[in-house]
């Protein structure tokens, strides 16, 4: 064996090892979010022990290998989570612990690993794994609701269920309620002809329904609604704990809504647009 | 070989440009009023053809049907002749940014009369909505939409490959709040909205019926019903056990089709179907409406499905149904009747003038009726005959 094969197994296996082992520690944090003086709770799996803005955790992984990443759980309560496309896939942290996460080979598209434990699963605490998913760009929407008033219940461990007469009044994607703002991570960039690749979760209490202004896209897998992959459409739901991979291929350049058709979701302190609503900046 | 291309460039463009230019006329209006089935009055915002002669500038609710071929451009022109903004957002046709009608994205259409032309090209077939996209939560709960159609390239077909129907019945399901219908000025927060009435093509309960849109067909027809759902919660349709109901496309598009006696439409979505009758159908499609906030049903509506037999069934059966003589005076001999049963004679406006019974093989009636003529029903044949 020469030298030059002997390093080059070594790089293969390196850099094989570094997709598989990944390096990642996310956070289990409860905390109260506040946006226009509106304050509410929010479960959410980060991948920073004080980030600035409280989204769950999107992590990007190759498909056709195991993975891995360590979980710190910073809350004062333990915590089940599942795999939402394998529900007997299934872990459990306790209070103030840390564990490692291993993730079996998961086929290509967008899982979610989702909270059975009911303050982590109404406060919508989650994390999204991309597997295998290639494009241009790659974006993801995880769309959440809640009643601000409920919210501090829950962090109370006080709920058991959400109600019968539940009137939700935050509504996030990415845990922001300002999601058609410049601000918002969830705001899509891209270029006529690009493949724009867009993973979505429901992490919320209900269902949810997304409308494209400007284009049609092709939803290329959904965990629940598997009878409507290949469909092109404009308008459609995501049931609660849903992931879905949808592709858009703009055929025109615009910046153009994207938006909950329930439109009560598109307000946010009683101001419109907020809430469930974002924007397509597509340049020529 | 230039000549050659040219030529055939020119027949392309020929074909890919087979629409043609239409235009209409749109106003909006705050000022429309109806009387829900409970008797309850509320006031509606909403669209109507801008034609001071023939429809007084009234707005409806739903809004006029706009309905195109599909390769045609359309210009529609909109006047705004109420207090507030407003505009149209053409919801599933992929128009350009600055027809999008979008207030911060596209154009505002001032209120005290500013007008505003949208121009696009119709270019898929299929069922959309239009409605308007200022503070969007309150205007569409308040009345400011309709539906939108594209007809494909081939006559009595939903889409380009798929989806022929004989008869055809296009349904926009919504919903109102009848509070905010009462109160539109201060509705209060918006998040506390809670549907209370559903509708089919503006219409509920009762009024289904009476404003004809019941679905009536035989036996033979295929029966094309584009769906589409501009309501906030979930609208489910149930459709009769005989009939055969399959899903072409939904949202302007082709699907892989499918059989399905129910179907789940969540806001915004439209679905392309046909029925096909399995026997005769005295039944109706039932149309819940539940809440998105609890999956709690609010409201039902039924829309009426009946479906004869085909009227070849009939000369068919009427070729053994023997009758003579015809025209009679006073007596019918009836003759090969297959099985015991009642029959009926009623005159051509429905009034029954006799009803017996008919034993297997050979009958004799009498009928003492005005000269005319009347037809016999018996099992599902019928027959005219004639009163000298
Ligand atoms: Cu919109
Ligand atoms: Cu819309």
């Amino acid at each position: 064996m020469t030298l030059k094969t002997i390093i080059s197994i070594f790089i293969i296996t390196f850099s094989c090892s570094t997709y598989a082992a990944l390096n990642d520690t996310l956070f289990i944090l409860k905390t109260n979010v506040t946006y226009n003086g509106t304050g509410f709770q929010k479960g959410v799996i980060s991948d920073s022990l004080n980030p600035v803005q409280f989204d769950n955790a999107v992590l990007n992984l190759t498909e056709g290998v195991t993975n891995a990443f360590t979980l710190i759980n910073t809350d004062t309560i333990s915590y089940d989570f599942y795999l939402n496309t394998n529900s007997s896939l299934t872990w459990n942290i306790g209070s103030e612990d840390t564990i490692t996460v291993n993730l079996p080979i998961l086929p290509s598209g967008t899982h979610a690993i989702l909270s059975s434990t009911i303050e982590g699963d109404l406060l919508g605490a989650a994390c999204i794994l991309r597997i295998g998913l290639h494009g241009d760009y790659l974006y993801s929407w995880d769309l959440w609701d809640m009643n601000a008033d409920l919210s501090q219940e829950i962090a109370l461990t006080n709920v058991l269920n959400i109600p019968s007469n539940y009137q939700p009044n935050v509504f996030t994607i990415n845990a922001d309620p300002l999601a058609p703002m410049d601000t918002s991570n969830a705001i899509i960039y891209g270029n006529v002809g690009d493949t724009i690749i867009i993973s979505v979760l429901n992490s919320g209490n209900m269902v949810h329904n997304i409308h494209f202004h400007g284009y049609h896209i092709t939803i290329m897998g959904a965990s629940v609604q598997s009878d409507r992959i290949g469909w092109s459409k404009d308008s459609f739901p995501i049931y609660k704990n849903e992931t879905m991979t949808l592709r858009l291929v703009p055929d025109q350049p615009g910046t153009y809504p994207v938006h909950n058709h329930n439109l009560v979701t598109v307000i946010y302190n009683n101001n419109y647009p907020s809430g469930m609503m974002t924007m397509l900046k597509i340049n020529p | 070989m230039k000549n050659y291309t040219l030529i055939f460039s020119f027949i392309f463009s020929l074909s890919f440009l087979n629409g043609q230019v239409k235009e209409v006329s749109l106003v909006s209006k705050m000022n429309g009023q109806k009387t829900l089935i409970d008797g309850q009055d509320i006031v509606f915002w909403g669209y109507g053809i801008d034609d001071p002669s023939s429809q007084n500038n009234k707005i409806f609710l739903p809004g006029p049907v706009l309905r195109f071929d599909v390769g045609d451009t359309v210009i529609i022109h909109l006047r705004n002749d109420s207090p507030e903004d407003h505009t149209i957002h053409w919801h599933g046709l992929d128009v350009d940014q600055a027809n999008d009608g979008v207030p911060h994205t596209s154009t505002s259409v001032n209120g005290g009369g500013a007008e505003f032309t949208y121009t696009f090209v119709c270019k898929e077939p299929g069922t959309y909505i239009y409605h308007c996209h200022v503070l969007t939560t309150l205007h569409l709960a308040m009345g400011m939409y309709g539906i939108f159609i594209i007809d494909a390239n081939t006559e009595n077909q939903i889409y380009n490959n798929s989806g022929k129907y004989t008869k055809e019945y296009n349904y926009l399901f919504s919903e109102l709040n009848s509070a905010w219908n009462t109160n539109a000025l201060s509705p209060g927060p918006f998040y506390l909205y809670e549907a209370d009435y559903g509708m089919v093509n503006g219409w509920a309960g009762p009024e289904i019926k009476v404003k004809n849109q019941s679905i009536t067909g035989d036996i033979e027809d295929s029966i094309g019903m584009r769906l589409a759902n501009t309501g906030y919660g979930r609208v489910e349709t149930i459709f009769p056990k005989d009939l055969e109901v399959k899903v072409y496309g939904s949202d302007g598009r082709e699907v892989n089709s499918f059989v399905t006696d129910t179907i789940q439409m969540f806001p915004g979505e439209r679905f392309g179907v046909v029925g096909y009758p399995q026997s005769t159908i005295n039944d109706s499609i039932t149309v819940n409406y539940y809440d998105l906030n609890n999956d709690e049903l609010y409201f039902t509506n039924y829309i009426p499905v009946d479906i004869s037999p085909t009227s070849s069934t009939i000369s068919q059966n009427l070729e053994t149904l023997i009758l003579y003589p015809n025209p009679f005076d006073s007596q019918i001999t009836i003759d090969n009747i297959p099985k015991n049963g009642t029959a009926t004679i009623t005159d051509l406006n429905g009034k029954e003038v006799w009803q017996g019974d008919l034993k297997k093989g050979q009958n004799q009636i009498q009928l003492n009726v005005d000269k005319g003529i009347y037809v016999l029903r018996f099992g599902g044949m019928q027959v005219k005959v004639v009163k000298e």
